[in-house]
């Protein structure tokens, strides 16, 4: 048997494996990127106990401990990322329309602006910690969780209304307004990839970075993916620096923050407890609580939590 | 012993806890109903049954507990008080002694009566039977409303001593009564059968049918004369008598040659009345604590704290306690409130600062077993 050969077949050992593990049914009800979190972290706690099996005849013979790690994170990784670019494509290619390009101020080609995203998306997934934050993205979004809150509060026409419309100046229809969320919230891990550990937000457990490494990050990405207009691209990077700091960030960046938090925390496959509150709605009082820790606007979280309350969510 | 015999002993205990509940209900609607004798006799049977089963149960988790030196603990406890006197004064004083009279036959009985009167043994421990209700409560702690064992433990607790006390007081009441010489249904019966029978030998013997019948107008209970083995007088055809009246339904005096035989039915009647509703009665209790009073104490007690102490304990659990409104100056939910308000939020900013450390991991070495064979 070839080199080539052998490497094949321990590429297809470690594919079933991977393949097997995710489809456990105690991840069934999981995304992509949550299972790929759990795996790993599988993985590293119960390392000792699975690598003599691992290296026996059965599986790896002819690798070591350190080979066969390198192996199935790489299979994991790249298993999942398959699958998450084919959810992304699908996103951009169909679920946002892209109309809101024709309301904002620069004009920009639909298709260019969907190619972009798309490269985003791949950046992203190649950066662990920007990939990390794209679970909560990734979730929000295969959750539809801007379409639920985006249409309650144009029907509402209050706080979060007012500010997207009269402070933002946003001229977008419901529709258009819940396309250019998802957008943003696409492009929002972007600004994780520009950071060096320790940089920016003292390498990733604070939950939000300085304003003006946001704003420069911004143009840089401006500078690289020139096809996306200005205004989405502030959307998504702002969502990343806190209200309470700079309280001239848009609302549509406020909105994109909320939501990839919500989406990190996003369970719905989670048994609420009889005596619980819905999930969401626990979810907006805690950050109700911790607005300031998070850099969110706690406004925007009051209303967020009254539509969650009131529509049992 | 091994755990599935266990698990189907405790089963079978429970199956026939809610058979002898229907029992004994069915007893009792089938002397009001006027159902035949051969169906009462049938009910009487197994109801002996049901007792003999479980003072075998009693007396086996009796012996188990000796053995194990936890006699005590099982009788206060666990309740093993309740099985006691829901199996062994039954089976004694009741299923017991009915079961002899209805196997040996009235006529036989009423020949032993110099050793031992059966009929009025049963009689006065017919009460006895309200003792069957306390079964009720082994139910109560099968059902469960919720994973609080709390939760279990104070609605059985609740249960046992609000049906204890009933069934109590209800004995209670019917042996001071004739101790208090407050006369009952069936000594009043009593007393005017006598009056009748005294009446009827000191007459004429030689009367004809007629006079008879006109006797037995003034006194609806009498159903049947006999004089030195000859039918004087009956009221209905044998076939009646046998069909309809078993040996309860029915006293017999003997007064000089005259055998007098009057009906109790109305007696009966009354006090099989009287036990349906007691049961009806405890039934409802027990379904109003379980059915209302184990969801509010769930709603109110345990359920908030289930979801506190999983918030305490699970690293990504992160819901709240749902506030009830009009019970919100509780204790319970006052603690709550700091919960949600404080506890949570400290919790996740913990969490934060911590990341990208690790989540709660929902995957284990036994979920990938099979993969690994």
């Amino acid at each position: 048997m070839s080199k080539f050969d052998v490497m094949e077949q321990q590429q297809a050992k470690a594919s079933l494996f991977i393949q097997r593990l995710a489809a456990n049914p105690a991840l069934s009800a999981m995304n992509g990127l949550q299972k790929e979190e759990q795996i790993l972290q599988f993985l590293n706690i119960n390392r000792r106990q699975l690598m003599p099996t691992l290296t026996s005849p059965q599986f790896f013979p002819r690798m070591n401990a350190g080979q066969i790690w390198g192996l199935l994170t790489a299979t994991l990784l790249n298993e999942t990322t398959q699958r998450i670019v084919k959810d992304a494509e699908a996103l951009i290619w169909g679920k946002i329309n892209m109309t809101f390009l024709d309301f904002l101020a620069e004009t920009a080609e639909a298709e260019k602006v969907r190619s972009a995203l798309r490269d985003a998306v791949l950046t992203i997934l190649k950066n662990p910690l920007a990939r990390r934050e794209f679970c909560g993205v990734y979730t929000a979004l295969i959750n539809k969780l801007p379409d639920k809150y985006i249409g309650q509060s144009m029907d509402r026409k209050k706080y979060v209304h007012f500010e997207l419309i009269k402070v933002q100046r946003l001229k977008l229809g419901r529709e258009e307004l819940g396309q250019f969320i998802k957008a943003s919230l696409l492009l929002r891990a972007l600004v994780h990839t520009y950071v060096s550990t320790g940089e920016g937000n003292g390498g990733g457990t604070n939950p939000y970075y300085p304003s003006n490494f946001v704003h420069s990050v911004s143009e840089k990405i401006m500078g690289r993916y020139g096809a996306l207009p200005r205004e989405l691209v502030r959307s998504a990077c702002e969502s990343s620096a806190s209200f309470a700091e700079n309280s001239k960030i848009g609302a549509s960046a406020r909105i994109t923050a909320v939501m990839s938090n919500l989406g990190k925390s996003y369970k719905p496959q989670a048994r609420m407890d009889r005596g619980a509150d819905t999930l969401e709605k626990s979810w907006y009082n805690t950050a109700r609580r911790n607005y300031k820790f998070y850099g969110f606007d706690l406004k925007m979280l009051d209303e967020f939590y009254n539509i969650a309350a009131e529509n049992g969510w | 012993m091994n755990k599935k015999i266990v698990g189907a002993l405790e089963s079978l205990v429970i199956v026939a806890i809610v058979l002898v509940l229907v029992q004994t209900f069915l007893e009792d609607l089938a002397v009001v109903a006027g159902w035949s004798w051969t169906l009462r006799r049938g009910l009487i049977i197994s109801g002996f049954f049901f007792d003999l089963f479980f003072t075998v149960e009693f007396l086996s988790r009796l012996a188990l507990s000796l053995g194990r030196g936890e006699a005590r603990r099982y009788l206060i406890k666990r309740r093993g008080w309740i099985d006691f006197l829901a199996s062994v004064p039954l089976l004694a004083f009741n299923s017991g002694p009915t079961l002899l009279a209805v196997l040996a036959g009235s006529g036989s009985m009423l020949a032993a009566a110099g050793i031992l009167n059966v009929l009025k043994v049963v009689k006065a421990v017919r009460i006895a039977r309200i003792l069957r209700l306390l079964r009720i409560l082994k139910i109560v702690k099968q059902i469960k409303n919720t994973d609080s064992i709390m939760a279990q433990r104070h609605l059985a607790k609740i249960a046992t001593m609000t049906v204890a006390a009933i069934v109590f007081a209800l004995l209670a009441a019917a042996f001071l009564k004739p101790l208090l010489g407050i006369p009952g249904a069936d000594t009043i019966l009593e007393r005017e059968n006598q009056k009748t029978a005294q009446g009827i030998a000191a007459q004429d013997p030689g009367r004809g049918p007629e006079a008879w019948r006109e006797e037995a107008r003034g006194d609806e209970s009498l159903l049947l004369v006999k004089r030195e083995g000859r039918t004087l007088y009956s009221r209905y055809d044998n076939a009646v008598y046998s069909t309809s009246y078993g040996f309860q339904d029915y006293s017999v005096i003997t007064q000089g040659a005259y055998t007098f035989f009057f009906d109790r039915k109305p007696v009966q009647i009354e006090q099989s009345w009287g036990n349906l509703l007691y049961f009806v009665l405890i039934v409802l209790v027990v379904l109003t604590l379980l059915l209302l009073y184990s969801p509010h104490f769930a709603m109110t007690i345990s359920d908030p704290i289930h979801v506190m102490r999983r918030g305490m304990v699970e690293p990504d659990y992160h819901f709240q306690v749902k506030i009830q409104e009009e019970y919100s100056e509780d204790d319970i939910f006052r603690l709550a409130r700091h919960y949600n308000d404080t506890f949570l939020p400290m919790k996740d900013r913990e969490k934060q600062s911590r990341e990208p450390e690790t989540t709660a991991l929902d995957l284990n070495m036994g979920d990938i077993e099979n993969l690994l064979q």
